[in-house]
């Protein structure tokens, strides 16, 4: 299931190339790496949990 | 010893060659960064600002001070504008800027980056995204990315031309990230900063963070190098053509080199000199009288 959370937090503009443009960001190793999840790309497996425990405590 | 202000500071002046060419010759086309800016830019901004100021926490002086502190100072170090700083509840450490100066230019930074980095490490992330900001990446990259889209309309070859194009770009995207991470050096003005905050993108945490070695680090990326036959050129080469960032290891070597090259030490040398002269001319300050 994707949170608010997940939805919220990839404000990327998709022109072209979709990472040549906006917005620009600090480069994490693990950000561009997404995981099918469900059907859906989303984040990793062990981050689930954690990012659900924080939306729905 | 306090760091050195750069007042008067062009993007030019710290630009790697690569991003400081393709910028140079988009800026030969009159109109259409004004067009990007103005419209691209401005939709995306407002979309941005409704969903930092109802979801993120803004920063300022009444608001983590601490951290708008170290944002004043970076500003006040690359003579930049202030923009807005939220933080936001994220688990993967990072930040991130439209990278473009509109009317609400902002960063914003990740609660677990935060988590993660000592104070002078977290305002060189700051200044990496003022790095984005001064030289504008949004406006040109995103320029650019348009044209590769139209060249890719071309018929019978656009496609080809269009993927020919599109690995010179992102060979420019990488690039940029350089020149942000040379930004990040103006103004931690130490090279082991910058290159501490590559090394805890990789593979930090809190709890591993007082053990770690900034130069062993930078030594992995002799490693790397040392990896050097046809095969692996090929993989090395495969595994960089879609990043959007250069690998950490060549990003901590790359700071490193630089910080010792004629062209960092000339920019600084300038710069101390100009803000030694004026602090000695000033009759307020005592330190000159």
């Amino acid at each position: 299931m994707l949170t608010q959370h997940q939805l919220s937090t990839t404000p990327t503009i998709v022109l072209g190339h979709k990472h040549a443009g906006f917005p620009r960001d600090l480069g994490n190793p693990t950000v561009g790496k997404q995981y099918c999840h469900n059907g859906r790309m989303t984040l990793p497996p062990e981050r689930l949990p954690q990012i659900q425990s924080t939306v729905m405590p | 010893m306090s760091k050195i202000p750069l007042l008067g500071l062009q993007a030019a002046q710290f630009r790697h060659p690569l991003d400081l060419e393709a910028t140079q010759m988009l800026q030969q086309l009159p109109g259409l960064d004004w067009l990007v800016r103005s419209v691209l830019g401005g939709m995306a901004e407002q979309v941005l600002y409704l969903e930092n100021i109802s979801s993120s926490v803004l920063v300022s002086n009444k608001q983590l001070p601490d951290l708008y502190h170290l944002l004043q100072e970076a500003c006040h170090i690359l003579d930049l504008d202030l923009p807005q700083l939220y933080v936001r509840q994220h688990p993967t450490p990072n930040a991130y800027t439209l990278a473009m100066r509109g009317k609400q230019p902002f960063i914003v930074v990740h609660t677990s980056l935060l988590e993660l980095l000592d104070p002078g490490e977290i305002q060189a992330v700051l200044a990496h995204e003022l790095g984005h900001l001064k030289c504008e990446h949004g406006v040109y990259l995103t320029l650019a990315n348009l044209l590769v889209l139209a060249a890719g309309q071309l018929s019978p070859w656009g496609g080809l031309i269009a993927k020919s194009l599109q690995m010179q770009l992102m060979a420019w995207v990488r690039c940029a990230e350089f020149t942000c991470d040379r930004a990040g050096l103006l103004v931690s003005q130490n090279a082991k900063v910058m290159a501490s905050v590559l090394m805890k993108l990789a593979g930090g945490s809190p709890t591993l963070a007082s053990q770690l070695n900034v130069d062993a680090f930078i030594d992995q990326a002799r490693a790397y190098d040392q990896v050097d036959n046809e095969w692996a050129t090929l993989l090395k080469t495969l595994q960089t053509v879609e990043l959007t960032h250069p690998l950490p290891v060549l990003r901590a070597r790359e700071i490193d080199r630089w910080a010792d090259s004629p062209s960092y030490q000339s920019l600084l040398q300038a710069h101390r000199y100009a803000h030694t002269t004026s602090a000695l001319n000033n009759p307020y300050n005592c330190a000159g009288t």
